[in-house]
């Protein structure tokens, strides 16, 4: 399929997040990202958001990962993991760095 | 790089809201949060708390007495001035004379529940009172009001939040903050009795 030329793109940001709290494995990350998000902006919102938890850039061990979201909808995305943790305990994920590239979070 | 600043986290949490971005200094100074049910009750602990405190913020809810806390220039925060109430609790008036009195309207991380009808109820009364802010220029702040560490959150993440409400830019956790801290150390420091009177040599 041909691409998209650049100008009619969409740009996305990269969040990297860390999960606070008890460890989280990948699945209950995912969970928590989209329960929160459809709770604070609905399906609609959500639908517009593109987001997409990137699988191979979680560490477990930190408990820290990526997420694709589009530009437009960056702050909202983060309004919505600080209204709502997502989590059925007490944890959390917290935003520590954007970028537009995910090369740029290293 | 702009010094993020919540007044209300509690002092405990200092080391994991250093942490987390926010300025110690904030969390350092002393703050009063008054509560009171009438314009004399207020007025009494305002009198009696202001040269003790840094800073001086009122749990707000009741109209009158939101009113009366927007026109007095010895206040520098209401809280939550929306809490219990079934309209946002301010009108253009009270933006208006907030903004003259340098009065910062508080948003309250610890109002909004998780999820729910609650929630979007709270955020509607925030979008209205943010829109006043904006326009008559009014300073506000949000604040988690922390009290253990699970409620910390990092300053962009609260800004994201009144963004995603119609306001623009870091304001509400960096430049309002510092202006009421600043403006209050400074008046501190010049020994004068009221917040909003300074010293000219």
């Amino acid at each position: 399929m041909k691409q998209i030329p650049p100008a009619i793109q969409e740009s996305y940001r990269y969040l990297k997040f860390k999960a606070h709290g008890e460890e989280k494995s990948i699945g209950d990350v995912v969970d928590a990202v989209w329960d929160s998000a459809i709770a604070y902006m609905g399906t609609e919102g959500v639908s517009d958001a593109d987001i997409w938890i990137i699988g191979n850039k979680f560490d477990k061990e930190k408990q820290e990962g990526v997420i694709k979201v589009k530009s437009r909808k960056e702050d909202s995305l983060r309004a919505a993991l600080t209204l709502n943790n997502g989590f059925e305990d007490e944890s959390f994920l917290s935003v520590k760095r954007v970028s537009g590239s995910i090369s740029g979070l290293d | 790089m702009p010094q993020f600043q919540d007044f209300f986290i509690n002092q405990e949490l200092k080391e994991t809201a250093k942490e987390f971005g926010w300025s110690s200094e904030s969390i350092e100074c002393s703050v009063k949060i008054i509560e009171a049910d009438d314009w004399g009750e207020l007025k009494q602990k305002i009198n009696k708390n202001r040269e003790s405190y840094d800073i001086l913020a009122f749990r707000g809810g009741d109209h009158e007495l939101n009113r009366k806390a927007f026109s007095t220039p010895k206040m520098d925060v209401v809280l939550h001035p929306e809490k219990g109430r079934k309209d946002s609790g301010m009108n253009h008036v009270d933006a208006e004379r907030a903004a003259e009195n340098n009065v910062a309207i508080g948003f309250s991380l610890q109002q909004v529940p998780e999820t729910g009808k609650r929630q979007s109820q709270i955020l509607t009364k925030w979008r209205k009172n943010l829109k006043l802010c904006e326009k008559y220029d009014t300073p506000y702040i949000i604040t988690t009001e922390a009290e253990k560490k699970s409620e910390i959150r990092r300053p962009r993440d609260l800004a994201a939040v009144t963004k995603s409400l119609g306001s623009e830019g870091n304001n509400p956790v960096s430049k309002y903050p510092d202006e009421i801290l600043k403006k209050n150390l400074k008046a501190r420091k010049n020994s004068s009795n009221y917040s909003g009177v300074e010293v000219v040599e």
